[in-house]
């Protein structure tokens, strides 16, 4: 009789474990802030990695950061790789975060900050007046505003562009200038030759004729 | 002694005998420098979060009565290995059309024998409560969180819920 109940009461505190275990599942991040330093006009991505580390597979929800905002500057925006999804058991899902640091009225060294939340979807239900518990991850959040990199390397170009076409319309221009000097010069230089030849050849016949 | 015939059979033989034992050498005297095959693997940082109970009841309260700031809440961190900050937020208690607000409930890291802590938020709180890094010997470190509940005087009767959101971060 003793050894029955022994018996049971293992059974249940193996099956309250097992219950408590298996029914709120471990829902994990891993550590580290995400702190983002985007260019002026740029962006910039780092991972969030989710973890299950329970025995059934955990549906979650992403919540994107609200950043605090910064009078006279216009406040980063987010997107990432996947808004909603299923981790497997044991299984661990990498998402992928990008900022956009808007180029409106921002400055090199302004920060913003906020949190990033993934939280578990569960089908928790509450019979009668009460609270219903949800559990998820949080990410604190911190996005930095960088020099703006992509658009003096535009204007490089683009006056790098314009050396290159002032050099090219010069080149023409006194190309065309020099030209007619040149035919000119040659037409001098054969009306010359023209003159010295008829010369040479009208002394050749008074020669001639004294002869 | 030998003819020519046998001399040919004799070597050809002798040749597969030597392959044969050239071959065999690796099984006769296995080679110990190379045999090593190196593993290795990087473990990041992690925490986790698990939450027992997954609900609460406060049972039936008049208006203006109050539940004592008590009813607790465990959070877990089963397997991780940094310690991770609790932060807290919650919606508006709803029943039908009515409703009260968020923060009539409030919460507090010690059990109190009154209504007794802080309000809840609908904006994600860091609570300043942690959860210290598990160990290999210890890997699974908790904290807990009581409750407490006021009903606003004028509050329409009615079963009211809320949806308290926990998250560890780490």
């Amino acid at each position: 009789m003793n050894f029955n109940r022994i018996h049971l009461i293992s059974f249940f505190l193996i099956f309250s474990f097992l219950f408590i275990n298996l029914n709120y599942a471990q829902f994990g991040e891993v550590a580290g802030q995400l702190n983002f330093n985007a260019s002026i006009g740029g962006s910039a991505s780092l991972p969030f990695t989710l973890i299950n580390g329970g025995a059934q597979s955990l549906n979650f929800k992403i919540i994107l950061p609200t950043l605090n905002t910064i009078p006279n500057s216009t406040t980063p925006t987010f997107s990432i790789s996947q808004m909603n999804g299923t981790i497997p058991p044991g299984g661990q899902l990498t998402l992928n975060v990008t900022v956009f640091m808007p180029s409106n009225k921002n400055k090199p060294g302004m920060h913003w900050s906020g949190i990033l939340q993934a939280i578990e979807l569960s089908n928790t239900t509450i019979s009668g007046s009460g609270a219903i518990l949800q559990q998820g991850v949080a990410k604190i959040v911190g996005v930095t505003a960088l020099k703006p990199i992509g658009l003096p390397i535009l204007y490089q170009i683009l006056i790098v562009l314009a050396i290159i076409i002032l050099i090219i319309i010069l080149y023409l221009v006194i190309k065309k200038v020099k030209k007619p000097k040149f035919g000119n010069k040659l037409k001098t230089y054969n009306n010359k030759r023209k003159r010295s030849f008829k010369s040479k050849v009208s002394n050749k016949k008074l020669r001639s004729r004294n002869k | 002694m030998f003819g020519k015939r046998n001399i040919g059979l004799l070597s050809i033989f002798a040749g597969v005998i030597a392959i044969m034992g050239y071959l065999s050498l690796p099984l006769i005297y296995p080679s110990s420098g190379n045999s090593n095959v190196n593993a290795n693997v990087v473990v990041s940082s992690a925490c986790f979060i698990g939450l027992s109970p997954n609900s609460i009841t406060f049972g039936n309260m008049a208006p203006t009565s109050s539940y004592d700031t008590n009813v607790l809440v465990t959070d877990t961190d089963n397997g991780g290995n940094v310690a991770a900050n609790i932060l807290l937020e919650g919606t508006t208690w709803t029943s039908g059309g009515n409703s009260f607000a968020v923060g009539q409930t409030n919460y507090n890291g010690i059990s109190q024998s009154s209504y007794n802590g802080i309000s809840l938020t609908t904006s994600l709180v860091d609570t300043a409560i942690q959860i210290s890094a598990p160990t290999v010997s210890s890997p699974s470190t908790s904290n807990t969180i009581y409750f407490g509940l006021q009903v606003p005087g004028g509050t329409a009767s009615g079963t009211y819920t809320q949806t308290i959101t926990f998250e560890n971060s780490c």
